[in-house]
């Protein structure tokens, strides 16, 4: 079902969980906000425990219950975060897809490429067997997998990493959702197989106007494929805003940062600048700015206030209460 | 602008398996299920402990036996087949002997005797199974057959015909059940050898300079012996269970001995003098679901926490 | 004090199927003080020769030498002691440190029979926690308390400890995050600076391996197709694989174009392509690339290519903004 263009697909407003530790209920998403509209892609950005794959399963329901805490969440007005598993189930997959890292382990082992697509086809929409196949063909064809005949009869196993990914990708588009979801789908591939399947995405994206949400602490591949970004840090979003405003004129030091500790490509070879420290886990992460104990300007209001999330300059927003870049995005 | 400074040694606190965003969760145990009655009773909170207790328990009663038993097990008397009660805790049986202190005495004879099985499977199996991962090659290959051979066998027939063959005797017993079950923890050995020896670790020791003997002695054996305890607690159920059958069939402790299997045969031409049975059996099943706890935590204990972050 | 490789090549047989060359006739050089980056995606074959230069494979043709003497495969007896001064960093932090000792005595597994004694030796392993950053009570711990990061340092500490003149690092930066590589590349480089070790650097990501190596090795499906200084190579790539690879890697600056990708995928190294191995994937290919294995030579001082679109000399003809793309049809984007 195309969507039609710049329709908010998924509105996330104040999302909050909360995941029980040996300490008790610790909070590990702490209030973000999310809009993603038909025909772009919308990147999470952050690094290990930032809370970009814990905010994606809370949306889809697949935490446990009781694991979120505030906040809402809809799909085409549809509330995700109330509905029961059973109805939440109709929607994922058929108007939702989702596309994770390491496809050898998200494609089962021992059905066959087709019986997969087709099962998944004959699931959601009442079809029969010849058209799941002719279906599940086409979209062998459309991931560019060469052989889309002979490849429907394959396994899995015969397949390698980066053709695994654009079978998993078919099976995600299967029913033709609006939204497609991509957690880290090209961490753990080589980079020439990566550069296959950004193309894929984007290309695919063009096509059925999809709205793609792409999860990955790669900034590369974010920079690659995101039409805006949001940048997550201890469960909040630091930073948001087009992609090319945030990546080249970052406002948030910890964007700053992860892009100083990147090599580029095109700077001649000087050491790399790592970020001192490291996050640690949810219950111990400091207060006020999660970022302050790491951050080259942090003044000492900054361990004392939570920053909160301010607008400036169309679009953009940005959580930091010394702002140290405010002048150099002046441009 | 380099960071030269030292990180944080404590580091991560151990992450719990399967929490997202954790960098360091790299494993997922995949482990065959027992059933679900089993996995909510072994991990109800204290159940070890008790499964504990009742090991230890037993242990007192193996070594303080003469001061628990009331009266003597091969002591006939004429109070014969009277149930439960005051003077007789679980009655007494068909030649007046009192069941109470016969089920104390029995757990001398089944407990060690099968400790002892154990322990020589055990040993037996390591050697084997630890020349064969060691050497590899024609020896692991003529290892393994032998192995093969003996695993080819269904173990109770086999147990049952070297002790027919041998003679009925509780030593005799423990011979033909040491041979059927030495081979699964040759099988178990040899894998965890080769599992060490193939690991990036073993690898780097020795490019340090360590012979390989020394490797073997350092990396390996500790992270062999590990595993081979859960497992040989695991088996010590296992042997009691098979003593006892031996035993009930005639074949391992003869009369008039107190052994809990032959307890249960002699049982059986009086099935409603239920307390003569029941006792033993209850005996047996105590001391092998205790140990099947232990194992099992002793298990959960030793590998994630070590082996993964 | 040197690592050279000649000849390598490295078959892995399987039982009942074909054997697969991992590595096949494969020549390296790597100097005390130097790092050499050995880049390369899947398939490449970069882990099995980092394997079977230290010792781990034996080499199923050509030599591998340490210091003029040739590398005995590890084995029952212990490593020569002249040939200790080669060490090898693995891949996994989680795999490579044994759980159950603690990193002090792991350390000084190196020290055994060396005659220190051993207050000397407990100094030893401090000195190396120290130089890549960690303090000396780490000793006393348990790997298990400690990040991937920092267990990707001990196992490096490890290595120092016995003072190598060469190390051989396989992906040691694949397991960590962002700011973890850019610590120990940063790491790398001043071991190598000060400690006059030499390191082959064996890694995926040619992004980082820039930043950190002198001299650059590119391996697809076996063979080494470029090599020569870092910076030559990365601004002027004589192979076409070596663009690709160059061109593949997405930048974050926000300019949202899409990294060029390659057709076709990694042969399988037990069945590869006739003549060049990567003209399947060529947008120059010839006639010629398809039934002759172009040879690696030197088209100039330092720098060599296994392509037939080169030959000695010509790399002289090719300057600035030029590319192997001058010599035949451009790089069409897309896959």
């Amino acid at each position: 079902m195309i969507a039609s263009a710049a329709e908010t697909l998924l509105r996330v407003r104040g999302l909050k969980v909360a995941l029980p530790t040996s300490d008790g209920l610790v909070a590990v998403v702490d209030g973000i906000d999310l809009d993603v509209m038909a025909g772009q892609v919308s990147g999470i950005a952050g690094e290990s425990g930032s809370g970009k794959t814990i905010s994606m399963m809370a949306i889809l329901g697949l935490l446990p219950v009781g694991s979120v805490a505030g906040g809402e969440a809809s799909f085409r007005g549809y509330d995700l975060l109330n509905n029961t598993d059973r109805e939440l189930a109709k929607r994922r997959g058929k108007d939702i897809g989702l596309v994770m890292q390491d496809p050898h382990s998200s494609l089962h082992p021992m059905l066959s490429v087709g019986g997969q697509l087709t099962d998944h086809i004959r699931h959601h929409l009442r079809v029969g067997r010849r058209e799941a196949r002719e279906r599940a063909i086409e979209l062998l064809r459309q991931v560019r997998i060469p052989d889309p005949v002979g490849s429907f009869d394959a396994y899995p196993h015969q397949f390698s990493g980066g053709m695994c990914q654009r079978i998993a990708i078919a099976i995600a588009l299967a029913c033709g959702p609006s939204l497609l979801i991509a957690d880290e789908p090209t961490t753990g591939l080589d980079v020439t197989v990566q550069a296959g399947i950004l193309h894929l995405l984007h290309d695919l994206g063009e096509l059925h106007q999809l709205a793609i949400i792409l999860i990955t602490h790669d900034l590369g591949v974010m920079s690659a494929l995101a039409d805006n970004l949001s940048i997550m840090y201890a469960g909040r979003v630091v930073e948001a805003g087009s992609t090319s405003a945030v990546l080249a004129a970052p406002r948030h030091p910890y964007t700053a940062a992860l892009l100083a500790a990147l090599p580029h490509p095109d700077r001649p070879e000087t050491p790399l600048s790592p970020i001192r420290g490291t996050l640690g886990p949810p219950n111990l992460w400091p207060s006020g700015c999660a970022f302050h104990p790491r951050c080259l300007y942090a003044q000492p209001r900054c361990s004392e206030i939570l920053p909160e999330l301010v607008e400036v300059d169309g679009g953009r927003r940005h959580a930091c209460l010394v702002d140290p870049f405010r002048h150099s995005s002046d441009s | 602008m380099p960071d030269g400074s030292a990180s944080n040694v404590s580091g991560t606190l151990p992450g719990r398996p399967g929490f997202p965003g954790q960098p360091d969760h790299h494993h997922r145990g995949r482990r065959a299920r027992s059933p679900r009655w089993w996995r909510t009773l072994k991990s109800t909170p204290g159940m070890a402990l008790i499964a504990l207790g009742i090991v230890v328990a037993w242990a007192v009663v193996v070594f303080l036996t003469p001061l628990i038993a009331p009266y003597d097990p091969l002591g006939q008397s004429s109070a014969t087949l009277i149930g439960p009660g005051l003077h007789h805790l679980f009655g007494t049986d068909e030649l007046g002997r009192d069941v109470f202190s016969r089920v104390i005495w029995g757990a001398r004879v089944t407990i060690p005797y099968s400790v002892l099985v154990v322990v020589i499977s055990v040993a037996i199996g390591l050697v084997f199974g630890g020349v064969a991962g060691y050497f590899g090659g024609w020896v692991d290959g003529v290892l393994m057959r032998l192995v093969d051979f003996v695993f080819s066998f269904p173990s109770i027939i086999l147990a049952l015909v070297i002790a027919a063959a041998l003679g009925p005797s509780l030593r005799n017993a423990v011979l033909a059940i040491v041979v059927v079950s030495w081979p699964t923890y040759a099988r178990v050995a040899r894998s965890l050898v080769l599992s060490a020896m193939h690991s990036d670790f073993v690898t780097a020791a020795r490019l340090l300079g360590p012979s390989s003997i020394r490797a073997m002695a350092v990396d390996v054996l500790p992270n062999v012996l590990g595993p081979m305890v859960v497992y040989a607690t695991l088996g010590l159920g296992d042997a009691m269970l098979t003593l006892a059958s031996l035993s009930f069939l005639g074949l391992g402790s003869q009369p008039p001995t107190a052994e809990w299997g032959s307890m249960i045969s002699g049982a059986e031409q009086y099935f409603d003098k239920w307390w003569l049975a029941l006792f033993p059996g209850l005996a047996i099943v105590s001391v092998v679901f205790a140990l099947n706890i232990l194992g099992d935590r002793l298990r959960d204990v030793l590998d994630p926490r070590l082996l993964t972050s | 004090m040197t690592l050279e490789l000649v000849d390598l090549t490295v078959v892995f047989h399987r039982s009942g199927r074909t054997s697969v060359p991992a590595v096949v006739g494969v020549s390296l050089h790597v100097d005390r003080g130097q790092i050499v980056g050995l880049v390369g995606e899947s398939g490449s074959g970069k882990s099995s020769l980092g394997r079977a230069a230290v010792g781990v494979y034996r080499p199923s043709g050509g030599k591998v030498l340490f210091n003029g003497e040739q590398v005995r495969p590890l084995g029952a007896l212990a490593r020569p002691r002249s040939q200790i001064g080669l060490q090898m960093v693995f891949q996994n932090p989680f795999q490579s440190l044994n759980p159950r000792r603690k990193i002090g005595s792991q350390i000084l597994d190196g020290m055994l029979g060396s005659g220190i004694g051993r207050r000397a030796r407990r100094d030893r392993v401090h000195e190396s926690l120290n130089q890549l950053g960690l303090p000396e009570r780490a000793a006393d711990r348990y790997p298990h308390q400690f990040s991937g990061g920092q267990r990707q340092r001990i196992a490096i500490a490890r290595a120092l400890a016995v003072s190598p003149s060469i190390m051989v690092l396989d992906e040691p930066l694949a397991s960590l995050d962002a700011s973890a590589q850019a610590q120990l590349s940063n790491t790398l480089r001043v071991l190598a600076n000060e400690a006059n070790v030499g390191m082959l650097l064996i890694s995926h990501d040619l992004a980082i391996v820039r930043h950190v190596a002198d001299q650059l090795a590119v391996m697809y499906l076996g063979t080494i197709v470029e090599s020569g200084p870092t910076t030559d190579v990365w601004n002027l790539p004589l192979h076409p694989y070596t663009e690709a690879l160059i061109s593949a890697i997405p930048k974050a600056d926000g300019k949202g174009t899409l990294p060029v990708a390659v057709t076709g995928e990694v042969g399988d190294p037990a069945d590869p392509p006739s003549g060049c191995r990567f003209h399947p994937r060529c947008p120059y290919a010839r006639e010629r690339c398809v039934t002759e294995t172009p040879p690696l030579v030197e088209v100039a001082s330092g720098r060599s290519v296994a392509c037939w679109l080169h030959r000695p000399g010509d790399a002289i003809k090719l300057s600035g903004d030029q590319h192997p793309g001058d010599l035949g049809a451009p790089i069409s984007a897309g896959g």
